[in-house]
C-alpha cells in the first residue's frame, strides 16, 4: 500500500523506536521481534488503509495495543520453550564449571584444571588442556545471543576436544596403560576421576549446542524469493 | 449481544485451528489470524500477540516449519507450513473435537438450549 510521502517515514520510525525499546527492555530474541514487527506493521496499515485520516502515530499506538504487553509475550515465549542448543549450552555450561569442583585425576580437584591455565615450560602436553579451557571461555557472548569470539572454528575445536579427550580416558579404561608409560599425562589417565569426565562432556555439549545453533540460525536466514500475489500483508 | 467465547475454550481449539488454517498451504502469522477472525465470524478474539508462542511451541513440536522469507518491502518474515506429525495431529484432533461436539449436540436433543 502507497502512503502519501512523509508518512511512511513517520511510521518506520515508530517501529524502529519500537524494537530499539524491546531490544533493550524486554527478553524477546531478534527473531521473535522481527515476527511481531511484521505483524505490528500490518496491522497498523490496516488501520491508515480503513481510515486514511489517521495519523501513522496513532495507526502505531492501535497496533501497539493490539500486539499486546511484550513483558507478558516474554513469558509467553519462554512457556513456548526455549531452543534445544540453549538448554544444551547452558547445561554444557553448568558441566564445566561443576568439574572445577570435582576431582579430576587421583588426589586433585580443581587446580588440575586451574594449573592447566598457565602453560607450564617443563610440562608442555599440560597445553592441551589449557587450550579447551581457553575456548570455552570463547563462547562467552554466546550467553548474550551473540557469536562466539574467533567465529565458527571454536565448535569445531571443542567437539575435536571432547572426542580427544574422552577418547583417550575411554581407552586408557579400555587397553590399560603400559607399565611406565610414555608420558606423564598417559599415566594420568589410568587415574582419572569423575571431574575428568564431567569435563570432557561440557566440552562436548557446548560443541554440540553451537552446532545445533549455527544450523537453526542457518534455517532462520531469509529467502529472497518473490511473493505470490495476495500473500503480502499490505495487500 | 452475545458474548465472545471463553478464553479457555479459545485457547484449547488454538492448536487445532492453526494446524486447519495450515492445510490450506503455508502462511504467516497475521494471515492465519486473519483467517480465524474470518472463520468464526470474529467471534473467537485471539490476542494478536500471543498468537506468536503458540505457532513457536507447535513448531518446537514438530506440527508445523517454519521458514523466514524477505518481503517486497525487505523484511523477514516467518512462513509455516504443516508437517506430517501436524497432519497426524489434526486428525487426532478432529476426531476428538467431533466427538465432543456430537455429545454435546446429542446431549441438548437438537434443542436450542
Amino acid at each position: 500500500m502507497d502512503h502519501p510521502a512523509g508518512r511512511g517515514f513517520d511510521l518506520d520510525d515508530g517501529v524502529a523506536q519500537w524494537r530499539i525499546r524491546q531490544e533493550r527492555a524486554s527478553s524477546l530474541s531478534p527473531r521473535e521481534l522481527d515476527e511481531l514487527e511484521d505483524h505490528m506493521r500490518a496491522l497498523a496499515a490496516l488501520e491508515l488503509e480503513l481510515n486514511p485520516a489517521l495519523d501513522p502515530a496513532t495507526a502505531l499506538v492501535i497496533a501497539r495495543g493490539q500486539i499486546g504487553d511484550t513483558g507478558a509475550l516474554s513469558g509467553e515465549f519462554v512457556r513456548a520453550g526455549s531452543p534445544r542448543w540453549r538448554r544444551l549450552f547452558v547445561i554444557g555450561w553448568a558441566m564445566f564449571a561443576v568439574s572445577y569442583l570435582l576431582p579430576a585425576i587421583e588426589g586433585l580437584g580443581y587446580e588440575t584444571f586451574l594449573v592447566t591455565l598457565a602453560p607450564i615450560p617443563y610440562a608442555p602436553h599440560l597445553t592441551l588442556y589449557m587450550l579447551p579451557n581457553l575456548v570455552m571461555l570463547m563462547t562467552i557472548p554466546v550467553f548474550r545471543g551473540r557469536g562466539p569470539w574467533l567465529g565458527g572454528g571454536v565448535k569445531w575445536f571443542l567437539g575435536l576436544a571432547s572426542i580427544g579427550a574422552l577418547g583417550a580416558g575411554i581407552g586408557a579404561l579400555a587397553i590399560g596403560i603400559p607399565a611406565g608409560g610414555i608420558s606423564w599425562a598417559l599415566e594420568r589417565l589410568a587415574e582419572l576421576r569423575i571431574g575428568f569426565w564431567v569435563w570432557g562432556a561440557s566440552l562436548a555439549c557446548v560443541a554440540l549446542a553451537l552446532r545445533l545453533r549455527d544450523r537453526e540460525w542457518a534455517s532462520a536466514r531469509v529467502r529472497n524469493e518473490a511473493l505470490a500475489p495476495g500473500q503480502g500483508a499490505f495487500e | 449481544m452475545k458474548k465472545p467465547v471463553s478464553k479457555e475454550l479459545v485457547a484449547a481449539s488454538s492448536r487445532p485451528m492453526v494446524l486447519s488454517i495450515l492445510t490450506g498451504g503455508e502462511s504467516y502469522g497475521y494471515q492465519i489470524l486473519k483467517q480465524v477472525k474470518l472463520l468464526s465470524g470474529g467471534k473467537l478474539e485471539w490476542s494478536d500477540g500471543m498468537l506468536y508462542p503458540v505457532l513457536h511451541r507447535l513448531e518446537r513440536d514438530g506440527m508445523i516449519a517454519g521458514r523466514w522469507v524477505l518481503t517486497e518491502e525487505g523484511r523477514r518474515r516467518k512462513y509455516y507450513r504443516l508437517t506430517r506429525r501436524g497432519k497426524r495431529q489434526l486428525a487426532t484432533d478432529r476426531e476428538n473435537w467431533r466427538t465432543v461436539h456430537g455429545a454435546l449436540e446429542l446431549s441438548w436433543g437438537g434443542r436450542n438450549v
